[in-house]
């Protein structure tokens, strides 16, 4: 996965895309933000989601964060390392530490999403 | 700016008391609302666990059910924690401008200001921790009160605060307890495990200034110190009958969730 290729959600997730499988995962910032990830919790592989809809919760050490999906498809690969070891997803938000890959319906909802440059711009807003 | 919400609410059930902020939750993601600031006490006292601990691994029921104490699970993260001589708040809100535009971290940070203030009101010299983590108490099984966070509100490096918290797309629950009395130490009686005494790790309102009666005076300081840190003022606000329903329904549920393990445990 590289960053800078990837797309962003303004929830801190990253979409990077190859062949129409979306991998999804939570940016630097967002561990940065919550902490120790004690808990990931996440759906089933050939589950079919809409864009926004819940996929699942990450619990830092205080904070349960809601996971929505930033793209409509089918799961088809879940992380299961990370369920065993979600400290994974502090150590390694862009690599190791990816949560679900979707087979994407309509890649064109990317579109709506951040660009990294656009991702970086936003959090620089919410830091003012 | 507009005027926050406040419920300076009674004692409640844990269930009720869950599912009041569950709503205001629902309410905050569903409608372009103020933020509510909710005071709160339990009776009977209550145990809440976090959302994906697993009660029968680390609470002992037979004690709950010898103590007539509740088991609640809460929506937030965090570790259980005892509701017993505590005053307990929530602040429910929409993320994003004008209210919380900043991320996670600034939300605890501003919302421990004020509660830092609260106390040093009424005599408690409360300060925000460095997140340093207390020796006892590893893993995720742990009583709340016996490690700190980044931002978290404690005295001379004894909590005396627990919080926690839960983010939508779009609105955050945050809710936590201040100890009036040293009585949430208690806790250790209700989970499993070999707890050792935790008193030194923690302090109360009462244990730094010597009264016991300050619910009173630290809900008014609360008030004001809100006000104060978020250049606010307040409008009361009563929940509406879709609201009470809703409520009604949600702590049936949470009621009864734990109802049989605590009857086979408690009477084994």
């Amino acid at each position: 996965m590289v960053p800078e290729e990837s797309k962003f959600t303004k929830d801190h997730e990253w979409v990077f895309v190859e062949d129409e499988i979306a991998t999804i995962g939570i940016s630097d910032y967002a561990t940065g933000e919550l902490g120790d990830i004690v808990y990931v919790e996440l759906p089933e592989v050939d589950t079919e989601v809409q864009q926004l809809d819940p996929i699942g919760t990450i619990e830092a050490v205080k904070t349960v964060a809601e996971l929505f999906s930033p793209v409509s498809g089918t799961i088809v690969e879940i992380n299961d390392a990370i369920m065993e070891d979600p400290e994974t997803v502090n150590s390694s938000p862009f690599g190791d530490g990816w949560f679900i890959k979707i087979r994407m319906d309509d890649p064109g909802e990317l579109d709506a999403l951040f660009s990294y440059t656009e991702y970086q711009e936003f959090l620089g807003e919410q830091a003012e | 700016m507009k005027k926050w919400s406040l419920i300076d609410d009674k004692a409640f059930s844990g269930a009720v008391n869950m599912a009041v902020d569950e709503y205001l939750l629902f309410r905050a993601e569903n409608g372009h609302v103020p933020p509510v600031l909710r005071l709160y006490t339990f009776s009977p006292p209550a145990v809440t666990i976090g959302f994906h601990q697993d009660p029968g691994r680390i609470v002992d029921m037979g004690s709950l059910a010898r103590d007539g104490i509740d088991l609640v699970r809460r929506i937030t993260g965090g570790r259980a924690l005892l509701h017993a001589g505590e005053l307990t708040y929530s602040v429910t809100a929409p993320l994003g401008p004008p209210f919380f535009p900043g991320g996670l971290q600034k939300t605890f940070l501003d919302i421990s200001r004020a509660i830092v203030d609260a106390l040093k009101s009424i005599g408690v010299d409360a300060g925000i921790s460095d997140g340093r983590s207390f020796s006892q108490g590893e893993g995720h099984s742990s009583p709340c009160l016996v490690s700190t966070s980044r931002h978290e509100v404690s005295v001379k490096g004894r909590k005396i605060m627990g919080s926690a918290q839960r983010r939508t797309a779009s609105a955050f629950l945050q809710h936590g307890s201040i100890l009036l009395r040293p009585a949430s130490e208690g806790i250790v009686d209700y989970l499993k495990g070999d707890w050792k005494d935790i008193s030194s790790m923690i302090t109360s309102v009462e244990e730094e200034t010597g009264s016991a009666d300050l619910d009173l005076p630290l809900r008014k300081a609360m008030i004001d110190s809100f006000a104060d840190v978020f250049g606010t003022g307040f409008d009361e606000m009563s929940i509406d009958g879709d609201g009470m329903t809703k409520i009604t329904s949600g702590a049936k549920t949470k009621s009864s969730e734990f109802m049989e393990q605590k009857k086979s445990e408690g009477t084994g």
